[in-house]
């Protein structure tokens, strides 16, 4: 019973026991109230209490969280001072151009915000010898102190430790064996105190190169935590980026240079360019004018042939010929100063290709170019040895002397080229002096080279035909084509266009037309008149022709698309390409013969009329030039040579045809020493198609009288 | 509507004696008594002889009400006449179905009809999920008819609970009854008027109304320490610290009870689901709050009847509330009856309450409250 209720039962009835039976019920529900309320009250205080002490318990555990919150808060805020700092690293490395500003900042930045005494920066620069040189930024040391520290013996004890572990974070070197050499570097200098904690990085470039390294020192131990490691790491990058644009920007200016040098200078000869030839030009024309005493002379130097050369003897070897006329201008320029007494100030310039100016500056006497110009002409007239051989080439100047009236660099260049040409027509390897005739035809010059470029596209060229006869019966043999350029309403014989249609490469869109329409011609005839089924026909194949890669092609489209023999065709190549001729185009010549086409010698006379060479080539013909059949009336050794040449002909199988016959007396003597064919205006001067088809029809004994 | 009560005692037999008025036409009895009494076939045949045209509807207790008493060991009977209502009946056993949910929308569409003003639903209380009977009967009913009513008990045993739907009380079974017609008015209120005390905690591992820790730690543990000499009487005594839960968007507490507990996977079943992530709090009783409780679900009650009196008021209050208020138990009915005076009142102590909080929130499975339906013909 609750002690209350039995306390309550005592006072009203004397004794619990005493407690009359109706009343029991009650005070039994009055003990069940009073042990409820208890028990509730118990449960109550005791679910109060508990869940004080959970709160507690959650509180407690709410300011854990707290301090770990704060923590966590701190180190954010340590990073964002980090990435603040890099930041600011990277504008200074962005904005500053002076890379000893940019590291003494970075290593001033870096000491400070890693709490050290001293920092370091050792960095390798590539010095003007292409060597890497180590050069030190410290910050809390002076130079003086530094200077003691042996560098080299540093640099291997940190490399080694660099390439095991990345960044170096030591909490006392002085009690770790692995730098007890370091230790006692620091001791020997006087540096004080002596550094214990030690942080350091190695600086890498992009491409994994070591540029430099990062070292940070602090007397006191244990004084770099994880923290400055991973702010070190990121300086470490930064510093690499202002070592990596350091450089790209040294390359970048060495660029520059080397730019505006090959801007103004030729490559391959490292002579004076255009730009640099008339940025000169122009300074003297500049003086010229305020001085009335002032003279200078513009030389224009053009290599004869050297086309040729360079086609035959390759591209490579050009170059090389090239180099050797630069260093033979400049020689020989020098000499002129010295020798002749000359005393000019000069400028060589390649014009590109085979084209080499000279300006003389401040000359005395206008003669003095002359001189300058024979002396030139004189000395790249010596054979050249290039590649094991020897190769010979003139050279044709042009001169042009400073005029008041003229104030272009171009025009003086333009006024010393056109008397370069007069000069080289006039023979090569000689000089002329511009004047105004020669303005006038190198004025008639380009317009021809404008005109003919057109003549093929309007129709101008004509072919005329004159007729090979064979000295034995009088027979027409066949006929050779020949070119003429009808220019407004005039023919134009071909030396006035041949050379420059072969200075610009158009000889070989010509030469295709030549043989296409010649082809053409020789159909129409043999079609008409069936009894012309032998007739042939001859064709002038140029040099730039027989180098053209696509010439064979050319000539089995000529024959397939006709239908015509090939045998009727002859192609005729002078001596003198023969004789420079390359291992290249004997093989062109061997592929041509196996076409079917004839190949004949033309000019035969004119330069080495090598007898001993004929044999080395695919010929099955010959044509003695008219220079050689001038001049046999009266000369007996000319017989005597002749007939040698008849014999060995004959001997090889290659028929000899002889050209310029004018007087019956040559064609006698000729046909005395068994010449084969004959050419010249004896028989026909070379006529026009309709003509040259009546001449092929009319009977043999007619032909000899036409 | 014409309402005859009377009450079976062991002891007493019938009483008032059971001179039945109404006979045979009464369509309803209402009965609640406790499980030997409900599950006596004998006593069941007698009432039935009593309303012959009568649907026998009702459950085993925690505790009978009638009138402003309460009783233990009992049958409480209410048997009524509808002048303009009708009834639609259902029954299924939860073993038909693969969860509560199922046998929900099964019930809901067996009572559906175009007049149906309101169900009553009377449910197993231990093999049930009640929030997914719920949810399944809500889902499926036409819109805006309500559903009111209660899990079964067993005292405090929580061993077997039988619900009788035509005179056959069997465990495993809900059954549901429709009213159908235009001139019934049925208002409803719930309220529970504990207390939370202690830490906020949050669900941390559950499976449906199976709870096993509450902030990574062990629930059960944590009711045994709360507990102490009275976790020997789990899960009944759990009943004195039900649990509040609400999630974080801001709905409604509502309230759980514990039905069992398991030690051998340390997990204790409530009456509805505890989802993980949802925040909980311990929850203790105030006596005087746990009857002005049930007097504010009266007053729910009363505010939408428009002051007429109710004839007929269902309270089915939670065992939990019984085993606080012990003597004091009639206090809530008392509390109730001094708000709906003339309303003819009985049900009984459940192991859940289902019904909106108020006429128009949605309709929820509770714990630890006092929920009123009251009915009126007009």
């Amino acid at each position: 019973m609750h002690k209350l209720l039995a306390r309550q039962l005592r006072r009203c009835f004397g004794s619990s026991d005493a407690v009359p039976a109706d009343v029991q019920p009650l005070a039994q529900l009055v003990d069940e109230s009073y042990e409820a309320f208890d028990a509730d009250r118990a449960l109550g205080e005791r679910s109060i209490a508990i869940a004080s002490t959970e709160l507690t318990e959650q509180n407690e555990q709410l300011q854990r969280n707290n301090k770990a919150l704060q923590v966590a808060h701190d180190q954010l805020r340590q990073q964002t001072i980090i990435a603040e700092t890099l930041f600011q690293l990277g504008q200074i490395i962005a904005a500053e151009l002076d890379l000893q500003k940019i590291l003494s900042s970075v290593t001033q930045e870096a000491t400070k915000l890693l709490r050290a005494q001293t920092g370091a920066f050792f960095y390798n620069v590539i010095d003007g010898e292409g060597q890497k040189q180590m050069q030190p930024v410290v910050c809390g040391i002076s130079r003086e102190q530094f200077s003691q520290i042996e560098l080299s013996r540093l640099t291997t004890i940190f490399a080694a430790a660099f390439e095991n572990e990345g960044i170096i974070r030591i909490a006392d070197i002085t009690s770790d064996p692995r730098y007890a050499e370091l230790v006692s570097i620091a001791g020997a200098s006087d540096i004080s105190p002596t550094p214990r904690s030690l942080l350091a990085a190695p600086v890498v470039s992009r491409t994994g190169e070591v540029l430099g390294a990062l070292f940070f020192a602090h007397e006191k131990v244990n004084v770099f935590g994880e923290w400055d490691e991973r702010l070190l790491r990121g300086i470490a990058a930064h510093a690499a980026i202002a070592l990596d644009n350091a450089r790209l920007y040294q390359a970048a200016q060495d660029a520059g240079a080397r730019l505006a040098h090959q801007a103004q200078h030729d490559a391959l000869t490292g002579l004076p360019n255009r730009v640099l030839f008339r940025d000169r030009v122009q300074r003297c024309i500049e003086r010229a004018k305020r001085r009335s005493d002032y003279h200078f002379a513009v030389l224009f130097l053009d290599l004869d042939r050297f086309k040729v050369v360079n086609d035959s003897i390759g591209h490579a070897a050009g170059d090389q010929l090239l180099m050797i006329v630069a260093d033979r201008l400049k020689k020989c320029l020098r000499a002129a100063d010295s020798i002749s007494q000359i005393g000019v100030d000069f400028t060589v310039a390649r014009m590109g290709g085979d084209e080499f100016t000279i300006l003389l500056d401040d000359l005395t006497n206008r003669e003095d170019a002359n001189l300058v110009a024979e002396r030139i002409i004189e000395s790249l007239g010596q054979p050249y040895s290039i590649a094991g051989h020897e190769a010979l080439i003139s050279a044709s100047v042009g001169i042009a002397h400073s005029d008041p009236s003229n104030d272009s660099p171009d025009t003086l260049l333009r006024d010393a080229d056109a008397a370069m040409y007069t000069a080289k027509s006039g023979g090569r390897a000689r000089f002329a002096v511009f004047s105004a005739a020669t303005h006038d035809s190198a004025l008639a010059r380009l317009r021809i080279e404008t005109d003919l470029r057109r003549a093929l596209e309007r129709d101008e060229l004509r072919l005329f035909y004159q007729p090979i006869v064979c000295l034995e019966d009088r027979r027409i043999a066949g006929f050779e084509a020949l070119l003429r350029w009808e220019r407004d309403g005039k023919l134009i014989g071909p030396a006035e266009f041949i050379p420059i249609a072969e200075d610009t490469g158009l000889i070989v869109p010509i030469g295709t037309w030549v043989l296409r329409e010649a082809v053409r011609q020789l159909q129409t005839w043999q079609r008409r008149h069936p009894q012309l089924s032998d007739l042939t026909i001859s064709v002038n194949l140029s040099r730039r022709q027989l180098l053209d890669p696509k010439l064979l092609d050319e000539v089995r489209d000529v024959f397939s698309k006709s239908g015509l023999d090939p045998n009727l065709v002859k192609l005729e190549i002078t001596e003198s390409m023969l004789m420079q001729e390359t291992q290249e185009s004997i093989k062109t010549l061997n592929a041509l013969r196996e076409i079917g086409v004839g190949l004949q010698m033309d000019d035969f006379g004119t330069g080495y009329s090598s007898l001993s060479c004929l044999h080395m080539f695919p010929l099955d013909g010959l044509k003695i030039d008219r220079s050689f059949i001038n001049n046999i009336a009266g000369r007996r050794d000319c017989v005597a040579v002749l007939q040698a040449i008849m014999t060995l002909a004959h001997n090889l199988n290659i028929k000899v045809v002889a050209e310029g016959l004018e007087q019956p007396e040559q064609v006698v003597l000729l046909q005395a020493l068994e010449c084969d064919y004959g050419q010249g205006y004896y028989f026909a001067k070379p006529l026009k198609p309709e003509l040259a088809e009546q001449f092929a029809l009319m009977p043999p004994v007619l032909a000899k009288s036409a | 509507m014409k309402i005859e009560q009377a009450v079976w005692k062991a002891s007493e037999a019938w009483n008032p004696g059971l001179l039945s008025d109404l006979g045979a036409a009464a369509q309803l009895v209402l009965l609640f008594g406790s499980t030997a009494a409900i599950g006596d076939d004998a006593l069941m045949n007698r009432v039935r002889s009593l309303y012959p045209n009568a649907y026998l509807f009702g459950c085993s207790t925690a505790g009978e009400i009638l009138a402003t008493q309460v009783f233990d060991d009992t049958l409480a009977i209410t048997a009524c006449a509808f002048e303009h209502t009708t009834l639609r009946t259902a029954e299924v056993n939860l073993s038909d179905f693969a969860d509560s949910f199922a046998a929900g929308k099964s019930l809901a569409r067996a009572v559906s009809h175009e007049q149906l003003a309101h169900v009553l639903v009377l449910s197993d209380g231990l093999g049930v999920n009640g929030s997914e009977l719920v949810k399944g009967i809500v889902q499926n009913l036409p819109p805006g008819v309500a559903v009111t009513g209660g899990l079964s008990a067993d005292g405090s045993r929580f061993n077997k609970t039988l619900v009788c739907a035509g005179g056959a009380s069997t465990s495993g079974k809900i059954a549901a009854i429709g009213f159908i017609g235009d001139r019934l008015r049925v208002s409803f209120g719930s309220m529970g008027g504990w207390d939370t005390f202690g830490p906020e905690r949050i669900v941390t591992k559950s499976a449906g109304n199976v709870l096993y820790e509450l902030d990574g730690q062990n629930a059960l543990a944590l009711y045994k320490r709360y507990l102490a000499e009275h976790a020997a009487g789990l899960p009944s005594t759990g009943l004195l610290f039900p649990l509040s839960i609400w999630n974080s968007d801001g709905g409604q507490p509502v309230v759980r009870t514990i039905l069992a507990v398991n030690e051998a996977d340390q997990s204790m079943t409530f009456a509805g689901d505890i989802p993980v992530g949802c925040h909980a709090r311990l929850m203790r009783a105030n006596m005087e709050r746990l009857i002005d409780g049930a007097q504010g679900a009266a007053r729910t009650c009363y505010e939408s009847l428009n002051g007429s009196a109710a004839e007929l008021g269902i309270l089915i209050s939670c065992v939990g509330r019984k085993l606080v208020l012990k003597q004091r138990i009639e206090e809530e009915i008392e509390a109730v009856a001094d708000i709906l005076p003339g309303t003819a009142l009985t049900g009984f102590y459940s192991y859940g309450e289902i019904s909106p909080f108020t006429p128009t929130a949605r309709c929820e499975l509770h714990n630890q409250t006092m929920t009123i339906t009251t009915l009126r013909e007009v």
